[in-house]
């Protein structure tokens, strides 16, 4: 089907999920997730859900103002409505496979680094943004593991990260 | 072709996925902005698979779905979620609320037409295996249009599953003129050699209904006896989903064996003096039948008619559906036109459908 300037996706912060449409006009999904300068970002037709059940849609908003600030994570099923407009054209040349959490959250993906050596201090305490960018994702809930969630980009709240590591093997 | 329901509040993929269905499924397609909006048109058209979204203000998918499985009328359908939830739990949510499958978005077009068909022609298999539902029309006073409502109660479950129409006059039945249909097979010729298949004198309306047609002269051929005509029914159900028997005005040993393979009979009054103490009787002759019989009027001309409360405190028996008087149906006639299915939204094709959902969820 025909992708249209409507990106539908998850959107986790302190214990929901909210399944909700971003609107494309100016700015790519991720551009203004990453935006240093603006603290709040807009949803339409926002679908919530408690993370303990996931599936059950306890609310409906037509439109939603997040703080992006709150938010662990993103996630979205299709790549190129995760990515930033720079992201684009290139994430850097190696891929390092990472593990880590948010608050009710196990995340595993993949890391694009330019440099060879990957340093997870140096990358956190070094890297500019608010958020990181994962690719090829799988989330897991903390207190239920059964309950996965699969995407091809998360975008991370770094602030909300408590570890952070290259995962073994 | 099958008749299929779009439930989507966003509009552009609903046109969208009415595109699609249309034009490269060759599906009808009834297609819904909303959950509510959506159970009343499954309800009312019964299609034979529905594509619901999950994300609805008001209703949630899930919710529709449980609902169309809860009701009787639509506990058989096809249904897909078609969502932009893709996790696996969303997928087990909505297996969980009954649905047969689950699709992300955006589908690709190839895989949805491909899972639309599969359920269509599962439904299809399934209602051929399951039983065979026979409703014979009657009345035993002519012109209260009995073959009106029997053609066009066939017509209305044939957008739901096979249907076949048993016009069982004795000779020059009607159904073959409605129709616009040469009567050179009937099942004369099946009375005549029972060695014949009754499977092969079946022959095909333009809109895929299946008919029997009765023999053209009269006293050509012999009237079956009971025996006959319930192996005559036996062949048939082979073949289909439901019957429905344009039945004679006779209450002979045929008839009442027709009438005891009956799963619901549709009795026709008209409101005039001589049609109501015809029903009156006819009504005592049914007795047997009564937790079966399904009563209606049909207005055959123009004019006042007594208020159906009236006539139903005469005969002591509710009206199950009061079929106005429709000037489409004489010109749908003309033309060999099933008026079900030309004129969808027509008073007599209201009525005919609410009788079908009766027939059917009794």
């Amino acid at each position: 089907m025909q992708r249209s300037n409507r990106i539908i996706a998850e959107f986790f912060a302190q214990g929901y999920r909210v399944s909700g449409t971003y609107v494309v006009t100016k700015r790519f999904l991720a551009d203004e997730i990453y935006d240093p300068t603006t603290n709040y970002f807009l949803l339409e037709e926002a679908y919530l859900s408690p993370i303990i059940d996931p599936a059950r849609i306890s609310a409906y908003y037509t439109l939603v103002l997040f703080d992006k600030s709150t938010l662990d994570f993103v996630l979205t099923v299709d790549k190129k409505d995760g990515l930033r407009r720079d992201q684009l054209y290139g994430m850097g040349n190696y891929q390092v496979p990472i593990f880590l959490t948010v608050p009710f959250f196990e995340i595993s993906g993949t890391l694009f680094v330019i440099n060879k050596n990957f340093n997870p201090r140096l990358y956190l305490s070094t890297e500019a943004g608010i958020f990181i960018t994962l690719v090829d994702v799988t989330v897991r809930s903390t207190f239920n593991p059964d309950i996965s969630y699969q995407g091809a980009i998360a975008l991370i709240n770094r602030a909300h990260i408590s570890f952070f590591g290259e995962k073994a093997g | 072709m099958a008749r299929v329901l779009v439930i989507d509040d966003n509009i552009d993929m609903l046109s969208m996925l009415k595109l699609i269905l249309e034009r490269q499924g060759h599906h009808e397609v009834i297609a819904c902005s909303n959950g509510q909006e959506g159970l009343q048109k499954a309800f009312e058209q019964m299609p034979a698979v529905a594509l619901v979204d999950v994300m609805m203000p008001g209703m949630s998918g899930y919710d529709v779905v449980k609902k169309l499985r809860a009701d009787e009328r639509t506990q058989n359908m096809g249904i897909i979620i078609l969502t932009a939830r893709g996790q696996s739990v969303d997928r087990a949510a909505a297996l969980a609320a009954g649905a047969d499958d689950h699709m992300s978005k955006p589908a690709d077009v190839e895989t949805l037409l491909k899972r639309v068909n599969e359920l269509v022609e599962r439904g299809a298999s399934k209602a051929q295996k399951s039983e065979v539902l026979v409703v014979p029309v009657l009345s035993l006073k002519g012109g209260v249009g009995v073959t009106t409502v029997a053609i066009n109660l066939a017509g209305v479950l044939q957008q739901v599953a096979p249907t076949l129409l048993l016009d069982l006059a004795p000779a020059c039945g009607q159904c073959a003129f409605f129709l616009g249909i040469r009567p050179e097979q009937h099942w004369g010729q099946y009375v005549e050699n029972p060695k014949t298949s009754a499977a092969s004198l079946v022959q095909q309306h333009t809109t895929g209904l299946k008919v029997l047609l009765a023999p053209p002269i009269p006293a050509q051929f012999g009237w079956p006896n009971k025996d006959r005509v319930e192996m005559l029914l036996a062949q048939l159900k082979a073949v289909t989903r439901f019957i429905v028997v344009d039945m004679p005005p006779l209450f002979d040993e045929t008839v009442r064996a027709v009438l005891g393979q009956a799963h619901r009979i549709v009795l026709i009054t008209g409101d005039d003096a001589p049609s109501l103490q015809v029903t009156r009787i006819t009504l005592q002759a049914l007795n047997e039948w009564k937790d079966r019989l399904i009563l209606i009027r049909n207005a055959t001309a123009v004019g006042p008619r007594p208020p159906a409360d009236a006539l139903q405190k005469a005969l002591r028996v509710p009206l199950a559906v009061d079929i106005p008087y429709d000037p489409n149906q004489l010109p749908a006639v003309a033309k060999g036109l099933l008026l079900a299915s030309v004129q969808p939204k027509s008073a007599l094709t209201v009525g005919v459908k609410r009788l079908a959902q009766i027939a059917i969820a009794r």
